[in-house]
């Protein structure tokens, strides 16, 4: 798991450090600009002065005392570090240098042929030099050890880095500490989600939080009222599941009641039969629920997919035998030649309740029409039953979920259309219902959409 | 006794009846509120209890009873539902309902409760119907007359539970037809004598008093 504190403090320490390194390398960079600057301006200045000395020819250099010449001049308290002196005069002839110095024993400087500023090695050291002519012929030139001018950076790059180098690590570790005071009100917020009943969905108190958290609270309690409405919907489901089953169960109950009263054994087999046929309704109701209790849960998107017409054909032959002993015809004429998305059992369930429906509204005699075609990037199923149709205002509200049609007699269980709608919603297809325009019965009407390029297969 | 019973629900309707043909009840069953509204308003129906689904196609059965008691209507009406809320019950039982009983139930407790509401409603401070040295026990539907209990039939108790309600007042074949069978039942022409028939031969000829030509009275038993 990531740690904000962790990785802040990371990246507060890796910032400090680079930066802690650029002004390192920025402050001894700039340490030698400035000593060379300097050095440079003093090597200048040693060698004006000279300039202006006569020398004796005769005199030797290297005999001189320097206090003679230079009574005040010295680059620092250390006489090793003297500015090393040479003079010649027009013929090369040395007519001054400075006495020995430790970074260039028993020697004087070389002469060299090149002017101004430039950087020597002579024996193993190196040399900043500065070669001028005077006006009056004469050569000088003033040399300084690199060593010393090394030395002197270093003191001025010193005193600059020392205090950035106290400094940072103060600074990281006042950053890491206040990352952490910081965070901790995050801490009071997982501790207000900690302290929580389990199935608790009460929304997160949105004040006192960081403005950077509060979009996070947000979301969860986004996700908390969406969370609300599927336990208020599940509830809803479990009361009127648990209501539906009161009146097959209170018929089961009288029909148990009334089993040893009645005269003679034909009404007594008429009562046994009505049991039977209770029973048999608390079964159906109780898969009804199971459907429908599937149809709401959630899923993915449907890739598989069916060929409708056989589908249609499967389920018409399962009712066949419910439909002869009702003494009803059912004519089915699927011509969509169309794969629909969603397995057999699916799309069993869908028609099978529609088909379901027809048959019990149908009287006896009476034919049922299931017709499907292709309809642009769709298929149409119609199923068409001679019944009584349905009063306008319950076209809509039967597909409410333990909505009783006025006509239904209580026979349905109040949840095939609305399982039925749930399912064809999840292929992204939509059912309605239509009276037929003589009232000779309703119309019910699936749109399913055409799965990939199916509607191109031949035709069977 | 004539009992309207409002039911949608096709296999508990047909069950009651049953279970209330049993209890010597005339049943007649309609399965919507406007056909009860129908069935109340038809004076010669002379029902003498209501037993009243409350979730009904047309008109429920609350607004059935707010009817009913608007007119003024004392007729007793047992409420039926699968409504078990307070406020439901509590709704029930303010607008009117006599009783109230949630599904499912058990047949045994509602023909007791409707037993209960007809004792109310005639005013009667047990099950039982006296009159003379014959007591009609409205639960266990027999007669006792000295030691001997005798045991009736569904007709025989509905016709002596109607003659015992008062006493001395005559009820002609047609009130007392009424009282017996439901609309749906065939009521053949000398069905009445029969039933009448049984009951002297059972307690004597004296119980039942024919007045020619008007109907028929319990007798002056002593």
């Amino acid at each position: 798991m990531k740690s904000l504190r962790g990785a802040l403090t990371l990246w507060v320490w890796v910032t400090i450090g680079a930066v802690g390194a650029v002004s390192a390398v920025v402050a001894i960079w700039q340490a030698q600009l400035e000593t060379q600057g300097q050095l440079d301006y003093q090597m200048q200045q040693v060698a004006q002065i000279v300039a202006g000395q006569t020398f004796t020819p005769g005199e030797q250099a290297a005999e001189l005392s320097d206090a003679k010449i230079f009574p005040s001049i010295h680059v620092h308290h250390d006489r090793d570090d003297d500015l090393i002196v040479s003079v010649r005069n027009p013929d090369g002839r040395l007519v001054y240098a400075s006495r020995t110095n430790r970074h260039l024993p028993g020697q004087s400087l070389p002469d060299f042929e090149q002017m101004g500023f430039q950087t020597r090695r002579i024996g193993h050291q190196s040399f900043r030099v500065f070669a001028a002519r005077s006006a009056s012929g004469l050569r000088i030139q003033v040399a300084q050890s690199m060593d010393v001018i090394r030395e002197a950076e270093g003191g001025i790059a010193a005193a600059t880095l020392v205090p950035i180098g106290l400094l940072l690590p103060s600074l990281a570790l006042v950053l890491g500490w206040a990352i952490r005071r910081q965070l901790r009100s995050l801490g009071a917020t997982t501790a207000v989600i900690a302290s929580r009943p389990p199935l608790s969905v009460e929304l997160l108190p949105a004040d006192g939080v960081p403005l950077e958290v509060s979009p996070l609270i947000e979301e969860i309690n986004r996700l908390l009222r969406r969370l609300t409405t599927a336990m208020d919907r599940e509830k809803r489901f479990v009361t009127d599941a648990a209501h539906s089953l009161r009146t097959p169960l209170t018929a089961l109950q009288i029909q148990a009641e009334i089993l040893d009263g009645g005269d003679g054994p034909e009404e007594r087999a008429a009562r046994l039969a009505q049991l039977r046929a209770g029973i048999k309704r608390i079964i159906r109701l109780s898969e009804q629920l199971l459907s429908h209790a599937r149809s709401q849960s959630e899923i993915g998107p449907i890739t598989v997919t069916s060929e409708l017409d056989s589908a249609l054909a499967e389920i018409v032959a399962y009712y066949a035998s419910t439909a002869q002993s009702k003494g009803v015809e059912v004519v089915l004429e699927a011509q969509s030649a169309a794969r629909v998305y969603g397995n057999t059992r699916r799309l069993t369930l869908i028609f099978g309740n529609l088909l379901d429906n027809a048959l019990r509204f149908t009287p006896g005699g009476g034919r049922i029409r299931i017709r499907s075609f292709l309809a642009g990037e769709s298929v149409r199923v119609e199923l068409w039953d001679p019944g009584c149709g349905l009063p306008p205002e319950e076209l809509e509200r039967v597909f409410e979920r333990f909505y009783q049609a006025s006509e239904n007699e209580g026979s349905g269980s109040g949840l095939g259309l609305a399982t039925v709608q749930a399912l064809v919603g999840q292929l992204g297809g939509e059912v309605h219902l239509e009276n037929r325009l003589d009232r000779s019965g309703l119309v019910a009407i699936v749109t399913l959409p055409v799965a990939g390029c199916a509607r191109f297969l031949p035709r069977p | 006794m004539r009992l309207l019973l409002v039911e949608d629900d096709r296999m508990i309707a047909e069950g009651l009846v049953k279970g209330l043909r049993d209890e010597a009840f005339a049943v007649d069953w309609v399965r919507d509120g406007a056909a009860a509204m129908a069935a109340l308003q038809d004076r010669r129906a002379g029902f003498s209890v209501v037993v009243l689904d409350w979730n009904l196609p047309r008109r429920d059965g609350l607004s059935v009873l707010q009817a009913v008691r608007a007119s003024g209507s004392t007729l007793p009406i047992l409420m039926v539902t699968a409504r078990d809320g307070l406020t439901d019950r509590v709704k029930g039982l303010d607008n009117g309902a006599d009783d109230y009983l949630v599904k499912p139930f058990e047949l045994a407790e509602l023909k007791a409760r409707v037993r209960n509401l007809l004792r109310r409603a005639q005013g009667r401070p047990t099950s039982e119907l006296i009159h003379g040295n014959l007591v009609l026990d409205t639960v266990t539907h027999t007669v006792r007359r000295g030691d001997c209990t005798t045991l009736l039939s569904a007709r025989e108790f509905s016709l002596l539970h109607a003659l015992l309600e008062r006493p001395g007042a005559i009820l002609s074949r047609g009130r007392l037809e009424e009282r017996l069978y439901g609309w749906d039942e065939s009521v053949q022409s000398n069905a009445i004598e029969f039933v009448i028939h049984s009951l002297r031969k059972k307690f004597g000829a004296e119980v039942i008093e024919n007045v020619r030509g008007v109907g028929w009275r319990i007798g002056p038993l002593t």
